[in-house]
């Protein structure tokens, strides 16, 4: 019975590091997500000049699940005088950071405001603040990514000693 | 009409206009940190929370974040998309409402590139009243349509559309430059233009060369002639041979001589104001002038 407590005990420190690797993959996925969903709205901005609503709905189909919810609660809020907490509350739903959400409701709640040449240069601002974010994210996720799996493990180990 | 209105208004001016109903207000105006007006049946009344009044103490007074939101809305939530529009300080949206804007135009170069911190909008109701230009025949020559703002021209060019293209069955194209006439909308007339084909959001001088070469039109519609190069081209097209009906800004008979008119039109009618589009004062042959 020791045994198999010790063992169980491996596994779940295994699956606690497992998951942990997981949520920053997650994170770096969205962040390049939303980079690119800048690019994109950029260019879209400049030649399909295509209704918001249409652009965000096209666009949310070619993004990851999370950045999805985030498009789709835009599409939905779009007009609404809260729209900038209710982007803020999807994305730290998501997984962001404060900070980093602050930067993404903004930069969605600032969409279709302004003339198509200052719309670009308003991405283009966002774009780079987000890369630099994403950047980070993906420096802490080549980091410590392996990190996370070894220390579940190790503490698993650690209480399976115990155990035993 | 009343479901645009509902879309751009805020809920407090929605509820003041259905207070007034939707089919009486022609025109309503809001300006930042000034009173907003509202034209019912061709009067200029304060709009307030209880509907139109006399009183500037009972009108709504919008901030300027009201003013960009209400543009916001016009523009269904992407001001780049009408930008072409924007431009020429105008948006117009479904159901032919047309939103006026008034603010800080953004120049790049000679090229308008938007106009900015606007405070005042003038929102326009069209309204269809079908059969009121029926005093004026529209079965031979051109006719120029002149009247003081408010006297109902464009609403007398729309119906002398719809006769021309529909009852007469000539081949109409209308030259909407404003989007007034026919309000298109994703290349669909939002106002009854009968079977007009319309070219929208161009000038005259390129709208009357383009229609006579690619649409072989019987008759041309446009409106506001304002500039030389607007009559320059309406003469050009009636040398074609093609019949054109037309409006321009005019007082009286009078101011019409000041405009470069000659050789151009057959008759003018001069409408007048009294509550409804379409009321001829005078009607004066071309040559006249």
């Amino acid at each position: 019975m020791r045994w198999f407590f010790a063992i169980l005990a491996v596994l779940a420190g295994g699956a606690v590091g497992y998951l942990m690797r997981n949520g920053k993959k997650k994170r770096v996925q969205i962040l390049s997500d939303l980079c690119k969903l800048c690019e994109t709205l950029s260019q879209n901005v400049d030649y399909r000049k295509e209704k918001l609503s249409v652009v965000v709905k096209d666009l949310s189909e070619k993004v990851c699940k999370d950045v999805r919810v985030v498009l789709d609660t835009l599409n939905r809020s779009l007009g609404e005088s809260d729209l900038e907490k209710k982007m803020k509350d999807a994305c730290e739903h998501i997984g962001l950071k404060k900070e980093e959400s602050a930067i993404v409701a903004a930069m969605l709640s600032s969409l279709g405001r302004t003339d198509s040449s200052s719309q670009k240069d308003i991405l283009c601002g966002y774009a780079k603040q987000l890369g630099e974010t994403c950047d980070a994210a993906k420096e802490d996720f080549r980091k410590n990514a392996k990190l996370y799996l070894e220390l579940g493990v190790l503490l698993g180990i650690g209480v399976g000693i115990m155990i035993l | 009409m009343s479901a645009a209105l509902d879309k751009l208004l805020d809920s407090k001016t929605c509820a003041a206009v259905a207070k007034i109903g939707y089919d009486r207000v022609y025109e309503i105006r809001l300006r930042a940190g000034r009173a907003a007006t509202v034209n019912v049946g061709g009067s200029f009344y304060y709009l307030g929370a209880g509907g139109a009044s006399a009183y500037r103490d009972d009108a709504f007074v919008f901030k300027e974040k009201e003013i960009a939101d209400t543009v916001y809305r016009a523009a269904d939530y992407s001001i780049y998309a009408v930008e072409a529009q924007l431009c020429q300080s105008f948006i117009t949206l479904q159901g032919g409402l047309r939103v006026g804007v008034c603010g800080t135009v953004v120049l790049d170069g000679d090229r308008v590139r938007t106009v900015r911190d606007v405070g005042s909008v003038v929102i326009r109701v069209p309204h269809e009243v079908k059969g009121c230009s029926d005093a004026v025949s529209v079965d031979n020559g051109s006719v120029l349509i002149a009247s003081p703002p408010a006297c109902g021209k464009t609403t007398f060019l729309r119906d002398i559309a719809r006769r021309c293209s529909r009852s007469a069955m000539v081949n109409t194209v209308v030259l909407d430059e404003r989007g007034e006439i026919a309000a298109c909308r994703d290349g669909t007339p939002m106002l009854d233009v009968g079977d007009a084909d319309v070219l929208t959001d161009c000038d005259k001088s390129y709208g009357f060369r383009h229609a006579v070469r690619v649409m072989r039109p019987d008759v041309l519609v446009t409106d506001e002639l304002m500039t030389e190069e607007d009559f320059e081209a309406v003469r050009k097209a009636v040398r074609s041979g093609i019949r054109v009906f037309a409006s321009v800004h005019a007082e009286t008979g009078v101011d019409l001589k000041t405009k470069p008119l000659s050789g151009i039109f057959d008759r003018i009618v001069l409408l007048g104001k009294g509550g409804k589009p379409g009321i001829v004062v005078q009607e004066i042959e071309g040559d006249a002038l």
